[in-house]
């Protein structure tokens, strides 16, 4: 005969599947403290125009590397999607294996907080 | 109540749910070093009487969509910070669409539209994921600012 699930246990199953369904959206990276005022830039114009040029692509390829991220991430999800519905029917403490694209997630808050400090540098150089 | 009417109650609430694709929250929260550069300021009481004020008005669409939002800094323009705005796009259903940058952005000059700013400036996003109230949730935000 068939024993039922004590009420503790099926609490701390939701409870585990919750954690588990709750890791699954990636919050907004924080803003950065507000930049400073500009003051006139202590460098020659030309040097200026080229730093602003190098910040301005360096910031193109953070935003392209978070692309190609973000697009691993949504291309799996549908997967993990799946595979999170039927471990939480059949078997919630399965979701626990479910990959949760952690190192993606935070390659994506680690390329956000280079372009913040190239962001803050563009603004320093006030650049055009 | 049979088995019938419960699968009916569902479907209709599901079908009823289905209409609403996404539902949406934000907020606004004074930039720190905005407020302690600004405070006592005619522009900082007139922000604060404005962002009372206008909570309670109908926002012109017009005017919302006349607001910049940008991933970027805005550099050729001087600007006063206003605060931080905050959204979180959530899919109704799970069958619904998962939310996308271009609905935070809506939803986020929606929210500094409120504040009286111009632009939203280093506007960053989430993932979208399940959170613990949708099935698919995506957060964003960024800097509401006001030109001089």
């Amino acid at each position: 005969m068939a024993r039922a699930v004590p009420s503790s246990s099926n609490s701390f199953l939701l409870i585990l599947s919750l954690l588990g369904l709750m890791g699954c959206a990636r919050p907004a990276p924080d803003l950065p403290a507000p930049f400073m005022p500009a003051s006139t830039p202590q460098m020659d114009a030309q040097a200026r125009l080229d730093r602003c040029a190098t910040l301005k692509s360096e910031i193109a390829v953070l935003r392209d590397e978070i692309r190609l991220v973000e697009e691993v991430i949504a291309g799996d999800r549908h997967e993990d999607q799946v595979a999170g519905y039927f471990a939480a029917v059949l078997f919630p403490p399965a979701m626990l294996l479910i990959d949760q694209k952690r190192v993606q997630k935070n390659a994506l808050d680690d390329r956000q907080a280079r372009i913040d400090l190239k962001l803050a540098e563009q603004h320093a150089l006030q650049c055009p | 109540m049979n088995t019938i009417s419960k699968i009916a109650i569902v479907t209709i609430s599901a079908a009823s749910l289905a209409g609403c694709a996404t539902w949406s929250s934000g907020s606004v929260k004074p930039a720190p070093g905005a407020q302690a550069a600004s405070a006592g300021t005619p522009a900082a009481s007139q922000n604060r009487s404005r962002r009372q004020t206008t909570q309670k008005q109908k926002i012109d669409p017009a005017a919302v969509a006349a607001i910049t939002v940008t991933e970027n800094d805005i550099t050729d323009r001087p600007y006063d910070v206003i605060g931080d705005v905050k959204v979180t796009v959530n899919k109704t259903t799970i069958f619904n669409k998962d939310p996308t940058h271009e609905q935070v952005d809506d939803q986020l000059r929606e929210e500094a539209a409120k504040v009286g700013a111009n632009a939203v400036i280093l506007v960053r996003y989430g993932t979208v994921g399940i959170g613990l109230m949708s099935w698919g949730s995506l957060d964003g935000q960024g800097r509401a600012v006001k030109f001089k």
